[in-house]
């Protein structure tokens, strides 16, 4: 079996199969990079990933693995849209690898999935963090994403009579 | 704890300063992937993510994306107030989600569909701001304390639709319609609202519908004047009125970000005035009902120097189609929408579509055409022009019976010999969406009955 070793950005290396890191659209180029600049062909690629740290990696990688024979989906499905692919793709087993999860984590495994193309856990996370937003009063939001406002003058106050022209009834 | 305990524990720990080394290559590689036990992965899960971690606008995006832009309004409002980060985002995805009711042009089921929709009923029925102005100018309904000491921008979706009377619908909506209606209007308070509103804020806008409406010259001017960053415009029965029948309207030089055109059924001065001022930066035009070409303004390459889309829907002038049969070079058009409803047409014929769209036929990407099947192979035979960069072919048809032998076989020995490039062929089946079945070509290995 062809392996790829997976070097996060506190330099703990994954040694996992080249066909389940191709499922990452980013860990799919580098491979193919390194194999057109290789003269051995039998060589193993390594790959560090610089941005994500080896407990958000190994996220990753684990949900890669479980859904190593889902039908891989293109990059601009459902784009205009947004909605769909996350209510589509959501197993019992997605919904058990998130629960445990805070919300920091839950932003770190977005932007790494952005990072490592795989569109399947980006939907799936939004949607998530989407879920916590609906509903939530602004005070909320900001206590749940550890936000501050950061409005100059009354700008907020603004703001909040801006809204009132498409909320007030 | 036993030797092999004490091991254990070693092992663990070095394994764990490995992971969290920065400075340090790791000793040893993981066999797996996967946490030895869960209690492991529990331990190694210390979050990382605060608020000074730089999350990029575009995942912010793809997170609101996940919110609809109509029903969960209220929620998008909300977060404009979270911080001026998501503010930003919120409203770009706004303005983003507005202006996609313009320039729909992809290609897949859902979309296709909504490009056969009317524009003026999709446009009308999404924009905003229909507490304030949806029951139209005779009888705004704007909220009371906000009228009486109107405050900020009203327009924070950047977005917003005047619509009129109810009762224009029922009439010809041509200079005839509704003679004595005009004085209604400008007596009216409300209305000097709705201009002092767009006097204050109309530069925000980037998307707007008038729809319904007679309006006086001057203040027609007062309105578009303000809206300095407007994208997309949607003029549907919009009749201008005039101190005198051949007054010129003075012309406002600010509308240099207008390249989105959807009109539909306008009077002829009011035409020449919009058309004249417009049509150079035109890259996207709708027309539907009454033509828009007056006089010097035909659909020459020298008048609309940037057109890449032309939408023609329900074309029931003669004008329109003579026109579109005498223009020498119109510009180098990427995708064409020809639709008539279920109304006959004698104006423009199918023949007369290929005729024109042969005209371009290098640059054609994509062509929506009301069409049968059968009738297409003629007209193609007598053009004889080939389509080298159609990539994607729709056809709409009124009467469900036509569907009748349309197979695979048959639309492949249609289509390909003039789309040889062709990758996608979408046959609408009926011209209300409530009725719309589709027929996708195997061209795409998705066929479907």
């Amino acid at each position: 079996m062809a392996l790829v070793r997976v070097i996060s950005s506190d330099g703990a290396a994954f040694l996992v199969s080249q066909r389940l890191a191709k499922r990452s659209g980013k860990l799919k180029t580098e491979i193919e990079t390194f194999r057109k600049s290789s003269d051995n062909s039998e060589a193993q690629p390594e790959i560090r990933i610089v941005t994500i740290r080896a407990e958000i990696l190994r996220l990753v990688l684990q949900w890669l693995q479980q859904h190593q024979n889902d039908p891989v989906l293109p990059a601009n499905q459902n784009e205009q849209d947004g909605r769909g692919d996350a209510e589509m793709g959501q197993s019992q087993w997605d919904r058990d690898f998130l629960a445990p999860m805070d919300l920091g984590i839950v932003m770190e495994l977005i932007l790494a999935a952005n990072h490592l193309e795989v569109k399947g856990l980006l939907d799936i996370t939004c949607k998530l963090v989407e879920s916590k937003i609906t509903g939530r009063t602004v005070d909320e939001i900001r206590t749940a994403f550890k936000l501050k406002s950061d409005f100059k003058g009354n700008e907020e106050e603004q703001t909040r009579l801006e809204n009132r022209w498409c909320v007030e009834n | 704890m036993d030797k092999q305990d004490r091991n254990k524990f070693t092992n663990w720990m070095r394994r764990l300063r490995n992971i969290f080394s920065k400075s340090k290559k790791p000793q040893h590689i993981l066999p797996s992937i996967l946490p030895s036990s869960e209690s492991e992965l529990s331990e190694l899960r210390i979050s990382s993510y605060s608020q000074e971690t730089i999350f990029p606008p575009e995942l912010m995006e793809a997170i609101l994306d996940k919110l609809h832009y109509v029903e969960d309004l209220p929620t998008l409002l909300r977060c404009r107030l979270v911080c001026s980060h998501w503010k930003q985002v919120v409203e770009k995805k706004l303005e983003t989600e507005y202006l996609f009711r313009w320039t729909n042009l992809n290609q897949d089921e859902d979309h296709s569909l909504s490009i056969f929709q009317e524009t003026r009923i999709s446009t009308c029925f999404y924009s905003v701001i229909p507490e304030t102005v949806y029951s139209g100018l005779t009888h705004i309904w704007l909220p009371p304390a906000i009228a009486a000491n109107p405050k900020g921008n009203p327009f924070p979706n950047k977005s917003a639709a005047v619509i009129g009377f109810e009762n224009c619908h029922s009439g010809t909506h041509s200079d005839r319609a509704c003679p004595n209606l005009e004085h209604r209007i400008e007596s009216k308070a409300p209305y000097e609202e709705v201009v002092k509103l767009f006097q204050n804020y109309g530069k925000y806008l980037t998307t707007l519908v008038l729809h319904d409406l007679i309006i006086f010259q001057d203040n027609f001017c007062l309105v578009l004047a303000s809206t300095e960053s407007l994208k997309a415009l949607t003029l549907s029965w919009v009749k201008v009125s005039y101190s005198k029948e051949e007054a010129k309207i003075n012309v406002p030089k600010c509308l240099t970000h207008l390249h989105i055109l959807s009109s539909h059924d306008n009077t002829e001065t009011f035409y020449k005035w919009l058309m004249t001022a417009v049509s150079p930066q035109i890259v996207n035009l709708k027309i539907q009902g009454r033509a828009p070409f007056y006089g010097k303004v035909t659909l020459e390459q020298e008048i609309f120097k940037k057109l890449k889309c032309l939408h023609v829907y329900s074309p029931m002038e003669w004008d329109l189609a003579e026109m579109l049969r005498k223009v020498e070079s119109p510009p180098a058009l990427q995708h064409v929408t020809a639709v008539w409803g279920w109304i006959s047409n004698d104006y423009w014929t199918v023949e007369d579509v290929i005729k024109f769209i042969a005209k371009f036929c290098t640059s054609l990407v994509s062509l929506k055409i009301h069409v049968k099947l059968c009738d297409l192979i003629t007209p193609f035979e007598n053009c004889g022009k080939i389509f080298p960069n159609v990539k994607f072919v729709a056809m709409v048809i009124a009467n469900p019976e036509y569907r009748a032998g349309w197979d695979e076989v048959s639309i492949r020995e249609s289509i390909l010999p003039w789309f040889p490039k062709v990758e996608s062929v979408i046959i609408v089946n009926g011209f209300n969406v409530s009725g719309v079945g589709f027929i996708q070509c195997p061209l795409c290995n998705r066929y479907e009955q």
